[in-house]
């Protein structure tokens, strides 16, 4: 599909850098690719519209295949696309054996926290040249068309730099207010057709209206400063829909928009336009689609064009059950909201699956076994995988200056660390991480692969229709995930609670630790048994 | 009429210590007993010293440098060796690494890591480096960051043609031994004739953590498997059973609608199906009996450990029956 850019509007931040290097760069862009990484696809585009030259290549660990592609490229830039703080020293080892190898291109690198906190990460990682803040595609630009002249690049707006071992922290760079002058991400290099179920990733809109404590999306936006949710046009989007199914062979859209359904009646609005102009074209007999909100979105009228639109699956915002957790977390609503959603979703017969943090930092014995019987409750049929986690302190979030100024933050930025108010929370917490280790946690969760799972038996498709058996065997099998959980979790609660059991290595914990974990190992086979066509690892990968 | 004996020996290589004062002797009575305290060290065949490190007591390990057997079944086993096992005293130049190896309990120590990476947790250093394997080594620790919750493999084998060992017990292991009070060992539960006497399987948790900054060395003991363990499958019964006569999981049950109680026994005997078909071990003999008997010694906690398990093995059954539907249905519409 070519792209047209539109130049619109007289903000500053509408206005594109016009003077386009003469020189073509060569540009590297490193991120994670668990799923299309959207934020180095647009950065790829924007760099391909001033006549430059990119290559997408996936973070890993080891650097010796990354040096390699180096090496054949001889890139003028790497840019490094950092999504979380706790991912800082993996990309400090990677980057330091590059600059050891030789590597003398320009060292770059984006995302929320390199925009949050430029300065700790310049200081942890001096083999950077630059840190590119905030929404970065114009600055990027903008900084690779100015590389020859030191002088000019270090004047980039939105960027920030080291200037003999002190950050210099530039200006702000103005988002722009309508995103659909960004070109579509760049997906040459992906063959949508290879896979078992062809997956394409799409952006419909930036930012997050919502002001959740746990989360960083509008303040990342903020220093952009461009508010709220900035919406594509939904030809547009659908534009893009449709070349990605009928033109690269896509049979699933993932629309990665923070909130589909954020802002009010305009957004619904916009949302309906989007389901009409896929079911205009027709496009709801070729593919199926998935989208995340926030329960208190989730109405059957809101729903059901989408759902006539090819909706098949929604991630919801849950976070907690607990009323006072929801409060901490600033989610403005109850629990019964979700319990609500949870019912119109099975409802309208959509798969879905949900973010849930059964303690945050104040949380009591009382939050989390409230918790724990909402999770019981919601996902008591097996329609969906109860999986939890620990509130985060990601810098650039409320929750993250409330611990700082109640003095509860230990350690670095990067590293951050919190204890709970009342200690044996701690032990509840660290019997979990001895527990669920390889059920929850960690790439390869089971958490994640039995999510894949049941998105892919409760899939209803032209081609692929469902298996009501399948479909079941696959919630009874969650349904065994799920209780031996809960059962575990409660009964470690219990024990606690009773002030019988204060240490991590109570013989009675580690017997229950024990249970969880061949109880997990014996329903992974058991997925392996029961699907043996198909490979674990393309349900792990689905939702990763 | 059983022989026993007890015997030195140099740690990891085998080589017996002349040093070490021997026992050989035949055990007739019911109810004789025999004690042995071990020099907390010994002079090696090349005349270095060497430390204490633990006795094999043919069926158990310990670090107590004194173990008493107590001999009540000496009819029902034909031999028993008991061995002291000396070595250098490594503390891995100072670091705080730990050393983890495996035994197989009445044979000698064995080279596979009995860590079992996926289940244990280990807190890496920064900028990702791993704190196992510690320098590509899979029986050493780091613990410099943080301590270690080890997780000892399930079954472990020496080398090919070898049996296939059970896991039996982790014990902390320091040189020169426990010395305060004495290990206890007995024949109690050899109540059938057998020719050698051999370990006992899980005899503590799988878990073992080594704490944050700590070296030193840590043993897995192995044990050759027994005769079909009865008490699985008789759990398996137990369960149910509790669960049908305990009214208050019954509502619990009921509540959630389908499947009634009586489905849920036909799942778990599908279930049970399905394991026959796949060469699984199901039950042996009349497992009633001995489910009803091991019942009676479940603790509280016990019982609720039962009862989750249950639930699970009920709801995997489902999604067995389930799968199975499935793939009729498949077969019919080919």
């Amino acid at each position: 599909m070519s792209q047209r850019l539109v130049f619109m509007g007289q903000e500053a931040g509408d206005r594109l850098p016009q003077e386009s290097s003469p020189k073509s760069r060569r540009v590297v862009l490193v991120g994670y690719e668990d799923q299309d990484n959207l934020g180095i696809r647009y950065l790829s585009s924007r760099l391909l519209q001033d006549g430059h030259h990119t290559r997408i290549v996936a973070f890993g660990n080891d650097p010796d295949p990354l040096l390699r592609i180096i090496q054949a490229e001889q890139p003028d830039v790497v840019g490094f696309s950092l999504i979380f703080q706790y991912m800082v020293p993996e990309f400090a080892v990677v980057i330091r054996a590059l600059r050891a190898a030789g590597v003398s291109a320009h060292f770059t690198i984006g995302g929320h926290y390199a925009s949050f906190e430029p300065d700790a990460l310049l200081q942890w990682i001096p083999e950077l040249d630059s840190v590119v803040r905030f929404e970065g595609e114009d600055t990027l630009a903008e900084l690779v068309s100015k590389l020859d002249d030191l002088p000019a690049w270090r004047q980039t707006p939105g960027i920030a730099w080291l200037d003999n071992g002190k950050a210099v922290i530039n200006p702000p760079r103005g988002g722009r207010t309508s995103i659909d002058d960004f070109a579509e991400p760049d997906r040459r290099d992906i063959d949508y057709r290879k896979e078992e179920l062809p997956t394409a990733s799409v952006l419909a809109s930036r930012g997050c209206p919502w002001k959740c404590s746990f989360c960083s999306i509008i303040t990342f936006y903020e220093g952009n400063g461009t508010k709220g949710r900035r919406r594509r046009d939904p030809v547009r989007v659908v534009n893009e829909v449709e070349e990605l199914v009928r033109g690269r062979g896509a049979k699933l859209i993932l629309f990665q928009d923070d909130d589909f359904l954020a802002g009010g009646r305009d957004a619904r609005t916009w949302a309906h336009q989007v389901a009409g102009e896929i079911t205009r074209r027709g496009l709801e007999r070729e593919m199926r689609f998935k989208i995340a909100c926030r329960s208190d979105e989730v109405r059957p009228e809101v729903l059901a064009p989408l759902v006539a639109a090819g909706l098949c699956h929604v991630y919801l915002g849950v976070e907690s059950g607990d009323e006072t957790n929801l409060e901490s977390l600033n989610k403005l609503l109850k629990p019964a909201v979700h319990v609500r959603a949870g019912e119109i979703l099975r409802e309208l017969d959509l798969s879905f699956d949900f973010g849930f943090m059964l303690l945050e930092p104040w949380s009591t014995l009382a939050t989390a076994r409230n918790n724990i019987a909402f999770v019981r409750d919601f996902t008591r049929d097996g329609w969906a995988v109860a999986g939890f986690c620990r509130a985060l302190p990601y810098v650039g979030t409320p929750m993250e200056r409330r611990l700082r100024e109640e003095g509860r933050l230990e350690g670095s930025a990067l590293d951050a660390e919190y204890t709970f108010l009342d200690p044996r929370v701690d032990l509840l917490w660290n019997f979990c991480l001895m527990a669920f280790e390889g059920r929850n946690f960690g790439k390869n969760a089971t958490w994640n692969v039995l999510r894949g799972f049941l998105f892919d038996t409760h899939l209803d498709m032209p081609g692929r229709p469902r298996d009501p058996d399948r479909d079941a065997a696959a919630r009874a099998l969650v349904q065994a995930s799920n209780g031996i959980m809960l059962d575990v979790l409660e009964g470690a609660l219990d024990l606690i609670e009773s002030g019988d059991v204060n240490t991590l290595e109570d013989p009675e914990l580690l017997e229950l630790a024990r249970l969880a974990r061949n109880e997990d190992r014996r329903i992974r086979q058991q997925l392996v048994d029961m699907e043996q066509s198909s490979s674990e690892s393309m349900y792990e990968a689905l939702f990763r | 009429m059983g022989h026993f004996t007890t015997k030195g020996k140099r740690y990891r290589d085998g080589v017996i210590l002349p040093s070490f004062a021997s026992i050989d002797l035949m055990v007739g009575s019911a109810g004789s007993f025999i004690s042995q305290p071990a020099p907390a060290s010994l002079p090696g065949p090349d005349g270095a010293m060497l430390s204490f490190l633990y006795w094999d007591t043919g069926r158990r390990i310990t670090n107590k440098r004194t173990v008493q057997w107590t001999f009540n079944h000496p009819d029902n086993w034909a031999e028993w060796n008991a061995v002291a096992w000396y070595g250098l005293p490594d503390g891995n130049g100072g670091e705080p690494v730990v050393t983890v190896d495996a035994h197989w309990v009445g044979v000698g120590p064995i080279d596979p890591t009995p860590i079992d990476a996926a289940g244990s947790t280990f807190v890496n250093g920064p900028g990702g480096v791993l704190a196992y394997p510690w320098s590509g080594n899979d029986h050493k620790v780091r613990t410099e960051w943080g301590a270690a919750t080890l997780h000892a493999k399930d079954h472990l084998q020496k080398s090919a043609g070898d049996p296939v060992l059970d896991f039996s017990s982790w014990t902390q292991l320091f040189y020169g031994g426990d010395d305060t009070s004495f290990f206890s060992e007995n024949d109690n539960d050899i109540t059938t004739p057998v020719t050698t006497v051999t370990g006992i399987s899980s005899t503590t948790s799988p878990f073992i953590t080594a704490a944050k900054g700590s070296g030193g060395l840590i043993m897995a003991g192995y044990v050759p498997p027994g005769k079909p363990d009865v008490a699985i499958p008789a759990d398996i019964f137990e369960k149910l059973l509790y669960l049908l006569r305990d009214p208050s999981v019954y509502i619990k049950f009921k509540d959630k609608g389908d499947p009634s109680p009586e489905d849920i026994i036909r799942l778990k005997l599908i279930s049970e199906s399905l394991d026959l078909v796949r060469g699984v071990k199901t039950t042996d003999g009349d497992a009633f009996e001995g489910l009803l008997a091991a019942a009676k010694k479940m603790s509280s906690a016990e019982l609720k450990r039962t009862i989750t398990a249950t639930r699970s093995t009920l709801a995997r059954g489902q999604a067995a029956l389930k799968s199975i539907e499935s793939l009729a249905g498949k077969q019919k519409s080919k």
